[in-house]
């Protein structure tokens, strides 16, 4: 059997090692999982699909930890369960969320960890090959090949920014955790979905009603062609350039095209105007341009959505530094205080 | 220059003249077929694992998603069909063959970093390179933003390469190399070849560095270049109205080489450089270096000390200075791309006829891409230069040509030829009769 200790540390990280053992132990089976475990999961998969005030998380954290092993089981248990209900609804906007409710539960728990081994443990549970620091004045190493394992999302987890030596990491505690949190970030969005082989009715029932509850927010996105008629004067930086070195028929790299092409298609411009803006490109071919303009409005199979900021970035595209993440949200930004600032003249 | 401008708008002058249309087209197919007649190129490793692509005059990938069973076949392949470029994939695929990419199967992949000199702006670009305006048609020697005559920005450029040219580009090679053993660690599966045209290639295909994510490519990619740089998050943090860092002894990758940098500087004695760097007096930074001794002893143990009111804002302008030089300018798009296909080492390009020969490290220090890589014979042919810069090639300099008829060997005239700078003097037709 587990000890309380195996226990809690398995309902605080179920996606390590010693969690999948803790199910194996408990024989564990999809047939008999208990209605509070099946709750919980959809708890987990709602709570994740929503972001929250950093007390709430906390506070969430928090209660999980409250309780009997008979509640710790129930944690450990709800997580596979949430991957298959997640898996089932076949959804993948809503893994990386998943993804990140782990990831800052991974943290809140390591920054009130005391023990060392405990975290250094925990990333060996995650197969990264992490020990003491050899250096004064850092907590842990890390192999470089194991920490490009983790998500480089934010920029002090950019390689660049790592005390790197002969292809090792050296971290202070802090970075550890924050290290540790990413890898977890990963490993739970690189796990989903999961077979879907045998799942019992009654989890495809719950997945079902979840996703109708989940696709009501979806709804409610937004739709940039209500914004109205296109205004290039509302063109983020990055696409004003790449659009007039276009149209000064400048040769445009490809990253550079593609992200245009999608972009004018997010924004509702015809296909023969995104044609047209191409026209000037040194090497237009109008045939190629209007297959791929289609392809990418989706007039094929899959629709293509223009690159976040941080992709940019690393294009190179990037030439600006905008108070928002993506360029359409500039976008809308800027089209919808046009809006208002029309509104507002109009009922002066 | 008139002449140039026709070449400009018909770029292959052997479609558009009754018999005299595949002269020198097939002058340098016989040139390229020779050569791979009597070699045996050994390259790619795994060859049946990769996708391959090739070019014909003028265009470097005209074709793509071949694959070989084995090195025989694919050498083959360049006996019998003669392209003017080859390229690979650095991927592994499990049907390299397949289409669309995703169902070829990503297997791993090597990495590649480019290196090229048109991206590094050397200085003697403006003695070799030309430029024209696609807009009024003025033309000029040099490189350009904005044409001088019209102010338009689209611009033509006619590129050059010489041997300064590849010497800045083998100095950013020994950079990188530095980051690939000392910072990244990966020592084995490093592999040099010349481009064929104007820089270099390095290929990591050691195990450790094959299976790393699309997204941990980026990461090595941003080191080597500097991207993302956070100086707070290095170490570089103001407390108490002063600017600490990590001690210099327990610094690592960009962190020691910020501060290397910054030792350099304060070495160097250049008041006038420090001022710029810190946006501050020259008054303020000849007292700096005249401390330097004293300065570097305190940054060494994590402070850097006051020189003016200012010292922070000083201190992190110097350091930003300082980094923005340190990083490499390797061709993202290869480095990142896992579908992009590069040139075959020790196959020949179809722009330069020149080999992308493979070099064993420690010889590049004296490799001369411009004399090694050269495969083709002394027999003199002759040729009409359109135009030309002075080029050294084989060991021999030539030129410069303008509008001119001039013999030369072999191998000097394939490297006019396959620029577009000239044409077989056999073939050449004066503007005013072609016109006619």
């Amino acid at each position: 059997m587990f000890s309380i200790d195996e226990l809690r540390f398995a309902s605080k990280f179920p996606f390590s090692a010693t969690s999948r053992q803790v199910l194996k132990l408990n024989g564990f089976e999809l047939n008999r999982v208990p209605a509070q475990v099946l709750k919980k999961a959809v708890l987990l998969i709602v709570f994740a699909q929503k972001p929250h005030k950093k007390a709430e998380y906390e506070k969430f954290f928090s209660e999980r930890q409250i309780g009997s092993s008979d509640l710790l089981l129930t944690d450990v248990q709800a997580f596979p369960v949430a991957k298959i209900l997640l898996s089932a609804m076949n959804q993948p906007e809503f893994f990386d969320r998943f993804a990140d409710l782990f990831a800052r539960q991974t943290f809140f728990y390591l920054s009130l960890e005391s023990n060392k081994e405990t975290l250094l443990g925990l990333a060996n549970e995650m197969n990264s090959k992490a020990h003491p620091s050899s250096k004064q004045g850092f907590f842990a190493q890390v192999a470089l090949t194991d920490f490009l394992e983790a998500n480089f999302r934010e920029d002090f987890m950019k390689l660049v920014n790592q005390q790197l030596d002969s292809g090792t990491i050296f971290l202070n505690r802090n970075d550890f955790c924050r290290f540790l949190s990413e890898l977890s970030r990963e490993r739970v969005a690189s796990s989903l979905p999961v077979s879907l082989e045998n799942v019992p009715k009654n989890f495809v029932d719950v997945s079902r009603q979840l996703k109708e509850q989940l696709a009501f927010r979806k709804r409610q996105e937004f739709d940039f062609k209500s914004l109205g008629s296109v205004d290039q004067d509302a063109f983020p930086p990055c696409m004003a350039k790449i659009y007039s070195e276009l149209l000064a028929g400048q040769n445009v790299n490809h990253p550079g095209r593609f992200n245009l092409a999608t972009f004018l298609v997010a924004i509702g411009m015809p296909t023969d105007q995104i044609v047209d803006a191409f026209k000037g490109a040194p090497n237009f071919d109008e045939k190629v341009t209007r297959y791929q303009v289609e392809r990418i409005a989706g007039h094929g199979k899959a629709k293509y959505s223009p690159s976040s900021c941080a992709k940019m970035r690393e294009y190179e595209l990037c030439v600006a530094n905008c108070p928002v993440t993506h360029p359409l949200q500039f976008y809308r930004n800027q089209k919808q205080g046009a809006k208002t600032a029309d509104a507002q003249s109009a009922s002066e | 220059m008139v002449f140039g401008l026709f070449l400009k708008l018909f770029p292959h002058p052997w479609y558009g003249f009754g018999d005299h249309v595949v002269s020198d087209l097939d002058f340098l197919t016989e040139r390229f077929r020779s050569f791979y007649q009597k070699t045996n190129v050994s390259e790619p490793p795994g060859v049946e694992f990769r996708e391959f692509g090739y070019g014909i005059f003028g265009k470097k990938i005209s074709g793509r998603h071949l694959n070989f069973v084995s090195l025989a076949e694919f050498n083959s392949f360049l006996r019998s069909q003669v392209p003017f470029y080859v390229s690979y994939s650095p991927a592994f695929y499990q049907y390299p063959a397949n289409r669309p990419m995703a169902a070829k199967e990503l297997l791993h992949s090597d990495i590649v970093y480019e290196f090229d000199a048109d991206d590094l702006k050397t200085p003697c670009a403006q003695e070799h390179d030309f430029w024209e305006c696609k807009s009024c048609h003025a033309a000029g020697r040099g490189v350009v933003e904005a044409c001088s005559s019209c102010g338009g920005s689209s611009i033509a450029a006619d590129q050059w390469v010489c041997e300064n040219c590849l010497e800045t580009v083998k100095k950013q090679v020994f950079r990188l190399v530095d980051v690939i053993e000392n910072d990244f660690g990966f020592s084995d599966g490093l592999d040099f070849n010349f481009s064929g045209s104007k820089g270099f290639h390095i290929h990591l295909r050691g195990k450790s560095v094959q299976g790393l994510s699309a997204k941990a490519r980026v990461e090595l990619l941003d080191f080597v270049t500097g991207t993302n740089l956070d100086l707070q998050s290095l170490g570089f943090s103001e407390s108490n109205n002063a600017l600490r860092c990590t001690p210099f002894r327990s610094s690592h990758g960009w962190s020691k080489k910020i501060l290397e940098a910054l030792h350099e500087l304060l070495e160097s004695g250049d008041a006038s450089r420090l001022a710029v760097a810190g946006s501050v007096s020259i008054r303020t930074a000849n007292k700096v270096i005249e401390d330097k001794t004293a300065v570097w002893e305190s940054v060494q143990k994590g402070l850097f000390p006051t020189v003016s009111s200012k010292s922070v804002v000083f201190w992190k302008n110097v350091l930003e200075f300082v980094s923005s030089d340190l990083g490499l300018s390797v061709d993202r798009q290869t480095s990142m791309d896992q579908y992009k296909i590069i040139r075959v080492p020790e196959t020949l390009h179809g722009s330069t006829g020149l080999l992308a020969k493979k070099i064993i490290f420690n010889s590049l220090s004296s490799f001369n891409a411009l004399e090694e890589s050269v495969v083709f014979g002394n027999d003199p042919v002759k040729l009409f230069v359109s135009r030309a810069p002075k080029i050294r090639i084989g060991g021999e300099s030539f030129g410069p040509f303008e509008n001119q008829e001039t013999e030369l060997p072999e191998f000097a005239a394939v490297f006019l030829l396959c620029h577009g700078a000239a044409t077989l003097a056999e073939n050449h037709v004066p503007l005013k009769e072609a016109l006619r």
